[in-house]
């Protein structure tokens, strides 16, 4: 292989084909639900106060499915932490539809990484926590619970045990549940990164029919640069130390998605950009390991 | 072709050992202590250090008189043996003097032997006429004692003294007495442990007896004192769990709590609960309130430490989730706190439960003493001490097949555990599966139901 043909000339990421372009003048029009306003959070520790977060803007528009990626320590954890109200910002505001956060509430759904799911609870009565909290009676939080069940494809198991599930139908619980409240948003931390390959493509893919088909907006946290590029409209990137907004991309990967797509030239321009932005090329570290050979010389396996 | 079965080493590090293995362990490690015991009580050589007496002793420059049954040590034995031969050999030589009064005492040497046989009734201890008798028996060969076989030297005594005895005639009557002096017995015994270590056998049989025996009037059977025993300690038990599980879990949940209970839990559980066993009578007089009180005092503060850590180790991200799901504080305590902990607290509480025994001890013996203590209180103080073994491992039993039927009932009980489900408790488990199935009914049935629309 010649070096030339190795390296692909990519097309810029911001070139729109007329069809997307289309899809985000429509996109850009939609009532924003999120609102994130100069949004900071630091930490007290031993040594000094620690900026996690520092002046961080951003909107999210109505159903709009949206990734944030960045380097670790950029405070995405913290972010979504912030947002869902389990933790508070230092300086800034979050408004969900124009009214201030100020603490965790069922308008804002959240998937963990971890499943988090209730041991004790079998996955429907899991289903049935939020709305029958919420007031909602048994038997019309067990035959939404079945309707949500039968959405992430557990039908089989809504009598199951967590203990009886795989870590993919764990976290399709723990999506049933979340959406089981009918959030204005779905906060999704990291969610598919415990699942082996197979899995979590399977669960992105069911993720974008879910996110299609139900009144929803998701704000999802990942490390997985393909991830991000596969299921966005927007990728959110935040630098680290302190974590701010680097930018802001439209992805110009046409929708519906497909595994195809992974390797159209518009799809990997955005990838390497993103890679770009988190791992500047000067920041590599390109020195050789230190092997000693301890093998007989004839013994190459290349 | 024999297939070869892949055997697995019997020691392994961090590897569970299979099932039937683990039950042929359990076996050993109850018959192993069982089988120590009972090597050192009935193997005369290991140990053995006293002697048992089977004839009644007493010397002339002592005032001690050992009866049969007292336990003696081998030298002192000896010794004694001597004297009495010594004494054996004075009278031979005529040094000395004797009294009716004196020899009728020595006539009785034989009485305990007697009754042990089955020749005379437990009441014939004093009926010298009917232990003259024996006496001829003896002497002629009539009767051959086997419990204990007389020694030769003993034997010959016997003869002698009957030859004393029968000088007035063989027929008994007061005169029948002699007053030449009666020789004594040598004493007999038999290689024994101290009497703090009676032997497995004579354990079980007190442990039989303690529960069939006729009991007088106005006496409390074996029976009544378990169940009072068993009543205090779960009375205290419950009363802690009432007053600790509550207060354990807002202390592990709620900062607040914490900081406003713990400090003075953790200081106060350092005080001794025996050492307010007086104030406790005096504040709640003398039945069983201050005992109860005693099994609460020495529990309860430690329950809530301990639960309150439990709580605490519940995994926050649950409440996290919950939280993010809507829940209320009040549903995050009882709809995600409670049940969380719930396997781990039934743990907790099973631990305490054992702790709640062993205050029984000293909670029965403040005010007045009752129950299953009182009983190895006087016994002990008797030094019976095989009256009071059987009590001790009752007590050990109880508590321990408690905690263990309580252990059967975690898989029932808790079925979103996954915990595989072992054939010993296949039984416990049918005869109360239906228990949680009626708590659910129970609370599924007060679950509200709104008015339809």
């Amino acid at each position: 292989m010649s070096p030339e043909s190795s390296v692909t000339k990519l097309p810029d990421y911001r070139e729109q084909s007329p069809k997307v372009k289309e899809r985000f003048e429509r996109f850009h029009k939609r009532p924003v639900v999120l609102e994130v306003k100069n949004l900071g959070r630091v930490f007290e520790s031993s040594n000094g106060p620690v900026t996690a977060l520092e002046d961080v803007n951003f909107n999210i528009k109505r159903r709009e499915f949206n990734c944030v990626i960045g380097p670790s320590g950029c405070g995405k954890s913290t972010l979504i932490r912030i947002l869902a109200g389990l933790d508070y910002p230092t300086s800034g505001q979050v408004l969900l539809d124009g009214k201030p956060v100020l603490g965790p509430g069922a308008d804002r759904g959240m998937v963990f990484q971890g499943y988090t799911l209730f041991p004790w609870l079998t996955v429907k009565r899991n289903v049935m926590f939020g709305p029958m909290n919420a007031g909602e009676s048994e038997t019309e939080s067990e035959r939404n619970a079945r309707f949500w069940i039968d959405m992430v494809g557990l039908s089989k198991f809504e009598n199951a045990y967590p203990y009886q599930l795989s870590g993919g139908m764990k976290q399709r619980t723990a999506i049933a549940r979340a959406l089981a409240n009918q959030p204005r948003i779905l906060l999704m931390d990291e969610p598919f990164g415990a699942l082996d390959a197979q899995t979590r493509f399977q669960m992105q893919t069911s993720l974008l029919e879910i996110w299609r088909n139900v009144e929803v907006t998701i704000l999802f946290i990942t490390h997985d640069l393909e991830e991000a590029v596969f299921l966005s409209d927007r990728i959110l990137v935040l630098d680290a130390h302190p974590g701010r907004v680097n930018e802001m991309i439209e992805s110009p990967v046409p929708r519906p998605r497909n595994d195809e797509q992974c390797v159209h030239p518009e799809f990997l321009a955005t990838k390497q950009h993103i890679e770009h932005l988190i791992h500047p090329p000067e920041s590599r570290s390109d020195t050789p390991l230190r092997i000693t050979r301890m093998t007989d010389p004839d013994d190459t396996v290349f | 072709m024999s297939k070869k079965r892949h055997t697995r080493p019997w020691i392994e590090v961090g590897r569970e050992i299979s099932s039937s293995r683990a039950g042929i362990l359990t076996a050993i490690s109850f018959a192993l202590p069982l089988a120590i015991w009972s090597l050192v009580s009935y193997t005369p050589f290991i140990w053995h250090p006293d002697i048992r007496l089977e004839l009644p002793a007493s010397r002339a420059d002592s005032t001690s008189v050992y009866v049969t049954g007292d336990h003696v040590g081998k030298d002192f034995f000896a010794e004694f043996q001597d004297a009495i031969r010594a004494e054996n050999e004075a009278i031979e030589r005529g040094e000395t003097k004797s009294s009716r009064r004196s020899n009728t005492r020595q006539i009785r040497q034989v009485a305990s032997l007697a009754i042990r046989q089955g020749w005379l009734n437990a009441d014939q201890e004093r009926d010298t006429e009917a232990i003259f008798y024996i006496w001829q028996d003896l002497a002629t060969g009539e009767r051959v004692s086997t419990r204990p076989v007389l020694s030769e030297e003993n034997l010959y005594l016997v003869q002698k003294n009957w030859t004393l005895l029968s000088a007035a005639g063989s027929e008994y009557s007061r005169e029948s007495i002699p007053s030449t002096p009666l020789y004594k017995l040598v004493p007999q015994g038999r290689p024994a442990n101290p009497d703090y270590l009676p032997e497995p056998l004579a354990v079980l049989k007190a442990g039989i007896n303690a529960f069939t025996n006729e009991i007088d009037e106005g006496e409390t059977s074996m029976a009544e004192r378990t169940l009072h025993s068993v009543k205090i300690v779960f009375s205290g038990f419950l009363v802690s769990c009432i007053i600790g599980i509550p207060l354990g879990m807002l202390c592990g949940s709620i900062s607040f709590f914490s900081r406003l209970i713990e400090p003075f839990v953790d200081f106060f559980r350092y005080m001794p609960a025996p050492t307010f066993s007086t104030i406790l009578v005096a504040i709640l007089l003398a039945n069983d309130a201050p005992k109860i009180a005693m099994v609460v005092l020495g529990t309860l503060f430690q329950m809530i430490l301990i639960i309150a850590k439990t709580t605490r180790l519940l995994d926050n991200s649950l409440l996290e989730a919950a939280q993010t799901l809507g829940a209320s504080q009040k549903q995050l305590l009882f709809k995600v706190i409670g049940p969380g902990i719930l396997p781990n607290l039934y743990n907790d509480l099973r631990i305490l439960l054992g702790w709640a025994w062993t205050w029984l001890v000293i909670a029965e013996l403040i005010g007045v003493k009752s129950g299953l203590t009182e009983f190895i209180e006087t016994q002990g103080r008797w030094r019976n001490f095989d009256q009071v073994y059987p009590i001790i491992i009752l007590i050990g039993l109880i508590g321990y097949f408690t905690d263990q039927f309580l252990a059967w009932l975690r898989r029932p009980l808790f079925p979103w555990l996954g915990e595989p489900i072992g054939p010993k408790s296949r039984a416990v488990i049918s005869c109360v599966a239906y228990v949680p199935n009626w708590f659910k009914d129970a609370v599924d049935r007060r679950q509200p139901n709104p008015p339809r629309t």
